[in-house]
């Protein structure tokens, strides 16, 4: 339970500036739906990543709330417009736990 | 007259012969397919696209672990670049002298933690699953090597027999073998899915039901418990015999682990 969260970011598409990749982040939570049960019976709570924004040099462009329907591993992608100069996407994510993390990678152009 | 009745029969010999050669030559090369032969297009496509590849993510923690520098309680302290452990999970099951069993890369890797800073419990731990990724992808295109060490061929050799009278012999409610499947009945429909010639090649597995990375000792049990047989403990040595028949029996065909399936 306490081991880390896995997740990757990676970008699909040629890097250069003004183009726009496709960015691809995923993360291997367990994103209990809180409708399962464990062996004894036990409602397993839910415990989804429910808030994920992505920053692009420090400003917001994606903001999104997820539901239990996320599989797991979480697989989002969403469009990027890489700037001059390239820069940094950083995803960050929350879950019912209250567990938070970040994933950053650079936009090399 | 004679003469030509015995030409004809000479004739007749070879025409028989011919098909019956014929099959015999497809059947071997037939049977000796890895799992991802039995991906559907899509599967294949994700696995093959790293950047929607999820195997990739416990590569890329790895790696992380790994380390590319000289520091100090990490597994490049001792064993350098991950390139330099090139050809290593081709090796194992191997028999261990010291523990007197097959232990598999798993198993290494948990005994090697031990030594480490970081030592790791549990063979489906995701930084165990994690490093084995990584040492099957530094081995990837290689064939399996199995082969007993100088010195122990009698308990290898035995442990081998033992995963071959298990693969041969019926458990279960189901009463099958794994030969009832895995060999009988190899490309036919197991409800949604193709039954392959469980040649295991692509281990660890990122195994879509599973959402998770799951090592060969996961599978096999899990094969347990589809024909409803009597599941053996994680890591034990029943899992490790049958693990090692099945390598021996896929002999000649190259690591392509991690891989996905369905």
């Amino acid at each position: 339970m306490s081991s880390p969260i896995l997740t990757r970011l990676a970008f699909a598409g040629s890097l250069k500036a003004g183009a726009t990749v496709e960015a691809r982040w995923s993360a291997a939570h367990p994103m209990d739906s809180g409708f399962r049960v464990d062996d004894s019976g036990q409602k397993i709570p839910r415990n989804i990543i429910h808030t994920v924004k992505v920053l692009l040099n420090e400003q917001l462009i994606l903001e999104a709330d997820l539901g239990t329907a996320m599989t797991s591993p979480v697989y989002l992608a969403f469009p990027v417009q890489v700037p001059a100069g390239g820069g940094w996407v950083r995803v960050l994510w929350m879950d019912d736990a209250g567990q938070a993390g970040e994933t950053t990678q650079r936009l090399v152009v | 007259m004679r003469w030509a009745a015995f030409q004809f029969a000479g004739w007749a010999v070879w025409l028989c012969a011919i098909p019956l050669t014929l099959t015999a030559q497809t059947a071997s090369s037939s049977s000796l397919q890895s799992g991802n032969a039995f991906l559907s297009a899509d599967l294949l496509a994700m696995q093959n696209d790293a950047t929607r590849n999820p195997a990739q993510l416990w590569l890329e923690q790895g790696r992380k672990l790994w380390g590319n520098a000289p520091q100090k309680g990490i597994c490049f302290e001792c064993h350098g670049q991950a390139q330099s452990m090139k050809g290593v999970a081709t090796q194992f099951p191997k028999w261990s002298r010291t523990q007197q069993k097959l232990i598999n890369l798993e198993d290494q890797i948990l005994i090697c933690t031990q030594r480490s800073s970081k030592p790791l419990k549990g063979l489906e731990n995701p930084d165990v699953l994690a490093l084995s990724a990584l040492l099957h992808d530094t081995s990837q295109g290689l064939p399996f090597r199995m082969s007993a060490a100088q010195g122990d061929e009698v308990p290898w050799q035995d442990a081998l027999n033992k995963g071959a009278e298990q693969f041969t012999t019926r458990a279960g409610r189901m009463n099958l073998a794994c030969t009832h499947c895995h060999e009988l009945n190899i490309g036919k429909q197991m409800r949604a899915d193709v039954i392959s010639p469980a040649h295991p090649t692509g281990f660890p597995i990122f195994k879509m039901s599973w959402q998770s990375m799951g090592s060969i000792d996961r599978r096999l049990r899990a094969c347990y418990s589809g024909v409803q047989a009597e599941v053996p403990a994680p890591g034990s040595q029943a899992l490790r015999q049958l693990e090692l028949f099945l390598k021996v029996r896929a002999q000649g065909l190259p690591v392509d682990g991690p891989s996905l399936r369905r």
